[in-house]
This record gives structure tokens, C-alpha cells and sequence, in this order.
């Protein structure tokens, strides 16, 4: 009799035990899944981010060269108007 | 039941009986009651034999020797069936550690697998954690500004 009680009681535990860890399992599996999407998401910010900074280097240079060539017609000109 | 040699009618009270003891020509000894019984119907008398046992001579030693190998074999039947009740008990002993060794089994199987779960949410978490404080994006916001104004 005593057995028995001490083996229910072992039992109750280890089946509760084993309900939390189920629950915990099943937590974590649902948020995983969450994370992975905030993750993507993040990774395609990040990616934007580096286009519109390609972007910007791109679009400076394209000012930088264009300037650069006013520079070099704008001196010609008043040559050419000198002679 | 007595029945009748020559109409097979049940006669069931005897008029007389007396027990007759024979021996056989195999050794063994046959005790029965006669009984002379009386048809009605046919109006005739015949005898039937009833309680027939067959019994055998032996010696006092011979039978003693017996009584002590019932006894023997009565206290071997005792002794085995303790055996069985305690192989019982023991049987169920390992079938309830089986049990908790299964249940065992399987809160550690859970535990492998949460951890591993853990790992896999804390790397995810890591990853986050660092593209979410990586200084770029908010060094190039600021550039984004520039581009927009
Ligand atoms: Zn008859």
C-alpha cells in the first residue's frame, strides 16, 4: 500500500512534470515561427537600407561628376569668347 | 436408476438390499449394495447393483507413506504458491518502475527537445538583437534625409 502511494504520488509528479514541459514546448514552437518573421523582416529592412544607401552614394556621385563637368565646359567657353 | 431388463421402465424403491464385497481377478476389490428390485408393469423381480466402488488392498506402511507424500506435496503447494504471490508482487513492482521509467523517458526527451528550441529562439533573438542595434540604419536615415531634401 505504501509503495503504491509513494509510486501514484511519483506518478501525479512526473505527468505534471511532463504537461509543463509540453506547454513550454508548445510555447516556444509558437513563437519561433514569430521570431523568424520579425527576423525576415528586419533582414529586408536592412537590405532596403543598403540599396537606398547605394542609392545615395550612386546619386552623389552623379552631383560630384556633373558639377565636375559644369567646371571644365564653363572655363573652355570664356576662352573660346577671349579670342 | 434401476431399470427394467425387459421393459427399460425405472423402478426406483428396492424390496431388499445388502452390500456384497468381491474381489476381482485384477487384484481390486468391488464393494456395491444389491438390491432386488420389482416391475410393476411386467410383474417381474431383478436385482441391481448400486454405489459400485472398486478399492484396492494395500499395506498400512504403503499407505502412510502416501499420506506422508500428500502431506509433502500440500506443503510444496503452499511454498509455491507464496512463490507465485511474491513473483506477483514483484511483478507489479517492476511494472510500476517501468511506468515511472517511461514517464522519465519522456520528460527528458521533452527537455532535449526544449532546449533545443531555446537555442534556436535565443540564436533568432541574438540576430534581432544585433540588426535591430546595428548602427547603420540610423546613420543612414539621416543620409536618407539628405537624398529626400
Ligand atoms: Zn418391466
Amino acid at each position: 500500500m505504501m509503495l503504491t502511494q509513494s509510486f501514484d504520488d511519483k506518478k501525479k509528479e512526473l505527468e505534471a512534470k511532463i504537461q509543463a514541459l509540453e506547454a513550454e514546448k508548445v510555447t516556444l514552437q509558437e513563437e519561433i515561427p514569430h521570431l523568424r518573421e520579425n527576423l525576415t523582416l528586419l533582414k529586408l529592412e536592412h537590405q532596403v537600407q543598403a540599396l537606398e544607401n547605394e542609392v545615395f552614394d550612386l546619386r552623389a556621385e552623379r552631383s560630384n561628376l556633373e558639377q565636375e563637368i559644369t567646371n571644365y565646359t564653363q572655363p573652355q567657353e570664356t576662352h573660346l569668347t577671349s579670342i | 436408476m434401476p431399470t427394467c431388463p425387459t421393459c427399460r421402465s425405472n423402478v426406483s424403491e428396492p424390496l431388499r438390499t445388502w452390500p456384497i464385497v468381491k474381489a476381482e481377478k485384477n487384484g481390486e476389490i468391488v464393494d456395491c449394495t444389491v438390491g432386488i428390485y420389482w416391475c410393476t408393469k411386467c410383474n417381474i423381480k431383478f436385482p441391481f447393483a448400486v454405489g459400485r466402488q472398486r478399492l484396492k488392498l494395500i499395506e498400512t506402511d504403503k499407505l502412510e507413506e502416501l499420506h506422508d507424500k500428500i502431506k509433502m506435496v500440500g506443503k510444496v503447494k503452499q511454498e509455491l504458491m507464496k512463490k507465485v504471490d511474491q513473483l506477483e508482487q514483484e511483478k507489479a513492482i517492476v511494472e510500476e518502475s517501468l511506468i515511472l521509467a517511461r514517464l522519465e523517458d519522456k520528460a527528458e526527451n521533452l527537455k532535449v527537445e526544449i532546449s533545443l528550441l531555446k537555442e534556436v529562439k535565443r540564436e533568432l533573438e541574438s540576430m534581432i538583437k544585433y540588426l535591430d542595434h546595428t548602427p547603420s540604419l540610423k546613420v543612414e536615415t539621416s543620409k536618407q534625409k539628405c537624398i529626400d531634401q
